[in-house]
């Protein structure tokens, strides 16, 4: 338990780079782990395909060894069958020859599988075999060792002429023609002859020591003979001494034979299981070899998802570590940081480990604590600024209707002539310029009225200024209410008054004069009595200027004024 | 740190890899001339027994299996710490089962040596595939001046490794006409051998021996292993007139000559003289009485010692019977030459490894000098003769008292050189 959680703390003091080594280092571990896998069981796969045809490649060499070497008994069945009736030297030909030829054959290949085994990765078992392809080697060698041996030692006893038997045979015509004239002699030579026949029948020994018996007995009948002449006596035993040497050699030759063929029985007695077991287990050996490739392949299937698995859960493991190291450290902090955003300054990541960031994590709560420090004394100024700059928006306010106040009175006073409340001189050209404009553009008419009150001078002189003043402000009152709503009324200066009149042609005018006029004459001003004003009426033409069109005006008005006074005058049109 | 933390999972990877293809310490060349035998920790040492286990002579090739697990007793059934293994094969007591038997036995490369075999006949074919093969023989029973040297010269059979404990019976020939011609007066007589190169020797030294002395060997006679019918051989003894028949044969066919030359009234007064071979109980107890007055000449047993009553009463408690034949002594010695020899040359390696030297063998073998056998003292010579030559003539004249009574009744003893 102290291991662990000395562990766990020593991988919390790691870095960054450290635990994403650790962690990407595993996964490349377990990457290298299944390729390990998988390149282990195709290594078994290959293995049990070459052993397969390596066991294959051995059934084929035993079976062809011991198709050999079975054909070379063969033929050296057929050489001792068929010599006595083709001949020696033929059976030589047709049979030992090829025999030798082919016992070659069968220790070339025995030797060539035993190399095989030995080389190949085939069982142990079968590997252990080697020694009996050894075995079968050298018994297939000492096959042709003895198979020359016993022709050397048939050639000894049989071969045509100098054969023992070949031998025999003159020996015994010439000894049976020698003893003839005794008639005891003749009888125990057949007695002898007897005794080798039945020798070489049964090859029983005691048969060919009774022939030697029989013969030592001839022997002594030979020395005195009487019916045989000296000189046949002595050749009957010449004769007979070569007969029973020559005899006596064969049971010595035939015992080496049996014992050569002995010799063959044993190698066969120890071969033949040999061959028969090297193709059983050669069988065995692809079975076994066919087995191995499933169960490597069923192995090799169980480890690579057992290794997937494996990797699958250690990298969810490494993923959860990952996660707890840095993701969720990463996350709090962002939480955090979102508390802080919302306005949490009390907000603190609980993050703590020796990495980049647990250090992180200190930094970001020293800050957040130095944060909302700061922010709690910004408040404060903020409250007090902001009610500082209501009471200034306030007064500023106050301010801005007083000057929106003096500003609409200023433009009033600007735009107004401030006795009569008409228009002043300055807005009247700006009228007269606007149309002019719009005449020259447009071709849109207008016309102006302008009037002069008469006798205005006398009216002050003789009721005071302020009675002028009264008669100027009605006489307003008066075009204000008589002049159309377009038409624009000023004081052009003095006791001079204007009207312009918008898309108004002359005849209209004058007639607005004409009614003007009648107005001011039929009106009682107040003190003074009846006031006349004189009129002057002018229409705008093409090439007229404010100016121009201001003079034709004031020139009819002067007109008006020379023809008596109290009158309406209209210019002509065109300049002047 | 970091570093060394980056570098310990490919290095601990490389490392898995490098286990995981699985290297093995090459072996050194062996410096042995004819090869070596190596034996792994655990692994047997192999030893190869060709002995003649079936047929009348199956007791003397088991005597000869006895000697040598008596030997391995001894050592508590382990060499060098190895269990020993015994590839037994049988001859048949046939010249060719000892070449087929030694084959067998070479074929397996782990084979160190081979402890064989009972009859010389299989000795010279076995010993010359053995001795091709390169590897050692040692005999506790053999005997035929053939396998190793006759007059002081490498024999015809000699062959390179084979070594015995058993006497050459060179002498044993000599002895039996010394005895016939010097202590029996006999000045004709006639031999029979069954074409085996051991009888063939023992009957070739008794007549150089005894025509030497003046005598005449008038008949030198073959019968043939297996046969039944000693009428035939037996009439050309008499037809011979052979005053003593010597036939140094095995069982059966020894005990067919003995038993038909009694019932032949012509040779009642032949002497009738074998060897060592037919010393044994059985044989005494199959001819009983016909064997009286029948001499044997055979290898002079060894002086009693407490050594040999040690070994005997070890046989009597394994085998549960009382030895039949004394040639399990020289079995017993021809054992502890071979696992002296091994144990002296065996180059001991890590964790029980083994190497062996064939030529290294051979050599500790042929050095044999002064072991303390129980059979004598014991030296190997250049031809393979462990044994002293000395040997005995003996008289059957109680067959009730076996082959104990038998070998008590020495009426001569011929040990040259001695």
């Amino acid at each position: 338990m102290n291991r662990l959680s000395t562990l766990s703390r020593h991988w919390r003091n790691q870095s960054i780079t450290v635990k994403f080594g650790f962690a990407f280092s595993l996964l490349l571990a377990l990457l290298a782990l299944e390729a390990l896998v998988g390149y282990a069981a195709l290594n078994a796969s290959l293995k049990a395909e070459s052993e397969i045809l390596t066991s294959v490649e051995i059934r084929q060499r035993v079976f062809e060894m011991d198709g050999e070497l079975e054909k070379a008994r063969r033929l050296h069945r057929d050489f001792f069958l068929k010599y006595p009736e083709i001949g020696f030297a033929k059976a030589h030909e047709q049979y030992f020859l090829p025999a030798k030829a082919v016992i070659a054959r069968v220790v070339a290949v025995s030797d060539d599988l035993r190399q095989l085994v030995a080389a190949s990765n085939v069982s142990v078992t079968l590997r252990e075999r080697n020694k009996d392809i050894t075995l079968y080697l050298s018994s297939a060698q000492r096959f042709a060792e003895i198979f020359e041996e016993l022709v050397s030692l048939v050639t000894v006893l049989a071969a045509p002429g100098n054969g023992l038997l070949g031998q025999l045979a003159p020996l015994n015509e010439g000894l049976a023609k020698a003893v003839r004239g005794s008639t005891e002699a003749q009888l125990v030579f057949l007695e002898m002859e007897r005794h080798v026949h039945e020798y070489l029948i049964t090859r029983q020994r005691p048969h060919l020591q009774m022939a030697l018996n029989t013969g030592f007995e001839l022997e002594r009948l030979l020395r005195s003979a009487p019916g045989l002449e000296p000189g046949r006596r002595d050749e009957a035993r010449l004769l007979l001494r070569d007969y029973l040497t020559v005899a006596g050699r064969i049971p010595d030759i035939d015992v080496q034979i049996r014992g050569r063929f002995n010799d063959f029985a044993l190698q066969a007695q120890a071969v033949d299981p040999i061959s028969r077991d090297l193709k059983a287990l050669a069988a065995l050996e692809v079975e076994r070899a066919r087995g191995r490739i499933d169960g490597a392949r069923r192995l090799a299937s169980v480890a690579i998802i057992a290794t997937a698995l494996t990797g699958l859960a250690f990298a969810l493991a490494v993923a959860g570590l990952i996660h707890a190291s840095v993701t969720r450290k990463i996350m709090a902090l962002t939480q955090t940081a979102e508390e802080l955003h919302a306005g949490n300054l009390n907000a603190r990541t609980q993050v703590q480990s020796g990495d980049e960031i647990g250090v992180l994590a200190a930094t970001f709560n020293d800050m957040a604590a130095r944060m909302q420090d700061l922010v709690g004394n910004l408040e404060a100024n903020v409250a007090q600024r902001t009610e500082e700059l209501g009471s200034a928006n306030d007064k500023l306010e106050q301010a801005v209707r007083e000057l929106d106040e003096k500003n609409q009175a200023l433009n009033v006073l600007t735009r107004t002539e401030r006795l009569t409340g008409l228009a002043n001189r300055r807005r009247l050209e700006e009228s007269l310029q606007t149309e002019v404009l719009r005449a020259r553009r447009y071709g849109k008419l207008f016309s102006i009225i302008l009037l002069d009150i008469d006798h205005f001078k006398s009216i002050n002189d003789r009721y005071g200024h302020q009675a002028g003043d009264n008669v100027l402000i009605a006489i307003a009152g008066v075009l204000t209410r008589t002049a159309r709503e377009t038409d624009v009324v000023g004081r052009f200066g003095g006791e001079e008054f204007l009207l312009v009149c918008p898309e108004t042609e002359i005849q209209v005018v004058a007639a607005l004069a004409e009614r003007l006029r009648l107005e001011f004459a039929s009106t009682d001003f107040p003190l003074v009595g009846q006031v006349t004003s004189s009129f002057g009426v002018a229409a705008f033409s093409q090439g007229d200027s404010v100016k121009s069109l201001v003079q034709r005006a004031d020139e009819a008005l002067y007109r008006a004024k020379n023809n008596g006074r109290n009158c309406v005058e209209v210019a002509e049109n065109g300049v002047g | 740190m970091h570093l060394a933390a980056r570098l310990i999972l490919p290095c601990a990877l490389l490392g898995a890899i490098f286990l995981w293809s699985g290297c093995a310490p090459a072996p050194e060349p062996c410096p042995d001339k004819l090869g070596c035998v190596d034996i792994g920790p655990g692994e047997p040492l192999k030893l190869g027994v060709i002995q003649a286990l079936t047929g009348k002579v199956a007791s003397l090739g088991q005597e000869q299996v006895r000697g040598l697990e008596l030997a391995l007793a001894r050592r508590g059934d382990l060499v060098l710490g190895h269990k020993v293994q015994l590839l037994t094969e049988d001859t048949g007591c046939r010249p060719e089962g000892g070449a087929n038997a030694a084959l067998k036995v070479v074929a397996d490369p782990k084979v160190v040596a081979i402890f064989g075999t009972t009859c010389s006949g299989d000795a010279a074919t076995a010993a010359e595939v053995m001795s091709k093969a390169g590897l050692s023989m040692i005999s506790g029973n053999n005997s035929a001046p053939f396998l190793t040297s006759i007059g002081g010269q490498r024999a015809p059979k000699w062959a390179a490794g084979y070594l015995r404990t058993a006497p050459n019976e060179e002498s044993a020939g000599p002895a039996a006409a010394r005895h016939a011609f010097v202590q029996l007066g006999i000045r004709k007589a006639a031999t029979i051998n069954d074409g085996d190169i051991y009888t063939r020797g023992l009957t070739e030294g008794f007549r150089q021996e005894f025509e030497k002395l003046g005598g005449r060997v008038v008949l030198d006679a073959t019968v043939n292993k297996n046969d039944i019918n000693m009428e035939p051989v037996l009439t050309a003894v008499v037809n011979a007139k052979a005053d003593l028949l010597f036939f140094p044969l095995f069982q059966p066919e020894g005990n067919h000559v003995l038993l038909q030359a009694r019932k032949m009234p012509s040779l009642a007064k032949t002497v009738l003289m074998s060897d060592g071979s037919l010393i044994e109980g059985s044989f005494i107890e199959a001819v009983k009485e016909a064997a009286i007055g029948m001499y044997f000449v055979g290898p002079t047993p060894p002086a009693k010692s407490p050594g040999l009553e040690t070994l005997a009463a070890e046989y009597q408690a394994r085998y549960a019977m009382p030895a039949p034949t004394i040639y399990y002594i020289s079995a017993f010695d021809a054992a502890n030459i071979l696992l002296a020899a091994i144990e002296k040359v065996a180059v001991k390696g890590k964790d029980g490894w083994l190497r062996i030297g064939r030529q290294a063998l051979r050599d500790a073998l042929y050095a044999t000098a002064n072991h303390p056998g129980l059979s004598g003292q014991l030296t190997c010579n250049e031809f393979g003769d462990c044994a002293a030559q000395s040997f005995n003539v003996l008289r059957l004249t109680d067959p009730a008292a076996g082959v104990e009574g038998l070998k008590g009744n020495v009426v001569f003893t011929f040990a040259p050189g001695q």
